[in-house]
């Protein structure tokens, strides 16, 4: 079984992302890909759900920070939901939600890009 | 924190050493490793996941920094476990870190779009002590401590997690 498997959706205007498994130095890289290619690709709404994510090392929390900027500099953001367990927890110790806002619900982030006016 | 479980410590030394190649390969390995010695050693499964992901940052630096991804290399972690604490050594022959920042502005990375910088940081909130040394010519190691709280009311952790705090499964 792979470490990790990157489903991405589309709800509205918005690119749900959803990494199911594990993001460390050893798969970083498909995830990374997934948010470039996005990015890329003009999406500028995305959304990162954790749904099914298990755990995020630092090396996936540099893939967001990397991109991030970009993002917001062409009108939208990146933003997260469903974090639970130990990525929530380290999210809250690497302080990482003070830079990436955070949803309780993928239904709840997305409707925030609509809030954004 | 908890005392320590007789049937996890089983015939688990104070001391003891694991080498594995130096590869993202192997960080399933280290983490997991690292979060039955902390375990072991009584900390609670908050802790145990924090001294775990702490070690797969130092184990993820030596493979991407120090060796650069070049295959063919080894580390080694080195567990020491005493009444205060625990110890965990990771060993390299790669390059050293350089001088290490004494912080770290998200803000500003994200600003300049970088990629990393987090590993170090991660570590200090997560361990007690986190310092890399050069231990024989050419020889480098990241050397992370978290304290053993005293026996009794759970305890403040470095990252401030209390009993409460998410813990979720194991990775």
């Amino acid at each position: 079984m792979p470490d990790l498997e990157v489903v991405v959706r589309r709800v509205g205007e918005v690119a749900v992302v959803e990494p199911r498994g594990f993001v460390n130095a050893h798969s970083v890289a498909d995830f990374e890909d997934t948010l470039n290619r996005l990015v890329a690709g003009g999406e500028v709404r995305i959304v990162i759900s954790g749904a099914r994510l298990s755990y995020v090392a630092s090396a996936g929390f540099g893939a967001i920070m990397g991109l991030i900027e970009e993002v917001r500099a062409r009108g939208g953001d990146i933003r997260a939901s469903d974090l639970g367990g130990a990525v929530a927890h380290i999210f809250a110790v690497l302080g990482f939600d003070r830079l990436c806002r955070t949803f309780a619900t993928e239904a709840e982030a997305v409707a925030s890009f609509g809030e954004d006016g | 924190m908890s005392e320590p479980d007789p049937a996890l410590l089983g015939n688990l030394a104070p001391s003891f050493e694991i080498r594995v190649p130096a590869a993202c390969e192997s960080l399933a390995i280290t983490r997991e490793a690292a979060r039955r010695v902390a375990a072991a050693s009584g900390f609670d499964a908050v802790a145990a996941q924090e001294i775990a992901a702490a070690v797969d940052e130092a184990v993820t630096n030596v493979v991407v920094h120090a060796y650069r991804g070049e295959p063919g290399h080894e580390v080694a972690l080195r567990f020491r476990r005493d009444e205060t604490c625990l110890s965990i050594e990771v060993e390299h022959r790669g390059d050293p870190p350089g001088d290490l920042p004494t912080g770290v502005d998200l803000d500003r990375l994200a600003a300049e779009r970088r990629r990393g910088g987090l590993g170090l940081h991660l570590m200090r909130r997560l361990m007690d002590t986190v310092e890399h040394r050069e231990t024989a010519p050419g020889v480098g190691c990241w050397l992370l401590v978290r304290r053993r709280p005293p026996a009794g009311p759970p305890s403040d952790s470095p990252s401030g997690a209390g009993p409460d705090s998410p813990t979720g499964g194991t990775p």
